[in-house]
């Protein structure tokens, strides 16, 4: 599996015409993209069994096809303003280096093919539970897509719950 | 003469199903594996000597709301009972265990849950005892009545 997109930012006349499809989901007011790679399915809301002691951002497990899932709110991992008017109606099933889970989607546009000099490096002023977790960023329409780095977000993801 | 072709099943390793206890602890319903449950007794059990008697709503954090039964283990090192709230009318199930995956592992801290049972299209998690009565005799606040 092709693991990032490898923005390069230090040399743009190399990548000009370099064109990437990225997976772009929104959730809570917040927009979100990821290597097409890394989603296995897109489905209709199930409702997560809950799990005792653990984070708020995991809101259970569903069963799919005989495996069991974690299902992840991104707005509460990365404490981002909950949009009140946004539903949770779609589910993402990613697979990141054989870790299976799940994160909710409000709403899904799927495949965008983004110019490399449209990718621009993660803002200064990114929310601080974003920062590390985002390998780019760009604009789709009036909004700002967070590229994440799932390889990033696992690894903190699991020493934020050890600690 | 045929071979006992259920008793291979059973001995076979690719079988997973587990003969699994399942019960109620606040608004929340989990299993065992019937196989580590010494008995099964009223709230009213009192521990040996040396052993413990954990309510098992209070450690996972919900309401207690008294509890009806007390499921009493005995480990190796020493014997204790867990208070639920009630055992499920179809009693023990024999079902397939699907396992937790690591990641699902690391993200529960302790991770309690060596699996889960679906029953009634609902998926219920299988508790390790073990790690349940490691985690309540290691936090002082936690309420774990002492014989």
């Amino acid at each position: 599996m092709k693991n990032h997109i490898q923005p390069n930012f230090d040399k743009p006349s190399t990548n000009k015409r370099k064109v990437l499809s990225l997976f772009v989901f929104h959730d809570q007011g917040t927009s979100f993209a990821v290597i097409p790679e890394s989603v296995m399915q897109v489905s209709a809301k199930s409702k997560p069994t809950p799990l005792p002691f653990s984070p708020d951002w995991l809101d259970g497990v569903v069963n799919i096809r005989g495996e069991i899932l974690p299902v992840i709110d991104l707005s509460k991992y990365f404490q981002l303003e909950e949009n009140a008017g946004e539903q949770h109606r779609r589910q993402i099933l990613l697979n990141w280096e054989n870790n299976h889970f799940i994160v909710w989607s409000s709403h899904v546009t799927g495949l965008e093919q983004v110019k490399a000099t449209e990718l621009e490096p993660p803002m200064e002023n990114l929310p601080r539970t974003l920062a590390g977790k985002v390998e780019a960023q760009f604009r789709l329409d009036d909004r700002i897509v967070y590229v994440l780095d799932l390889s990033l977000f696992l690894n903190e993801s699991k020493e934020r719950v050890s600690s | 003469m045929k071979p006992p072709i259920l008793k291979q099943t059973e001995n076979s390793s690719t079988d997973s199903s587990k003969s699994i206890l399942f019960f109620s602890v606040g608004r929340m319903d989990f299993g065992v594996e019937a196989a580590s449950v010494g008995i099964i007794t009223g709230k009213d059990w009192v521990p040996p000597e040396g052993g413990w008697k954990f309510e098992m709503g209070k450690i996972l954090g919900f309401d207690f709301s008294g509890g009806a039964r007390t499921l009493v283990v005995h480990f190796p090192d020493f014997s204790c009972g867990f208070v639920v709230d009630s055992i499920f009318s179809q009693g023990i199930s024999h079902l397939n265990i699907l396992p937790a995956s690591p990641l699902l592992k690391s993200w529960m801290n302790p991770s309690l849950l060596s699996g889960f049972c679906t029953i009634n299209h609902r998926l219920i998690g299988i508790l390790d005892l073990r790690i349940l009565a490691d985690y309540a005799l290691s936090h002082n606040d936690s309420p774990t009545p002492k014989h």
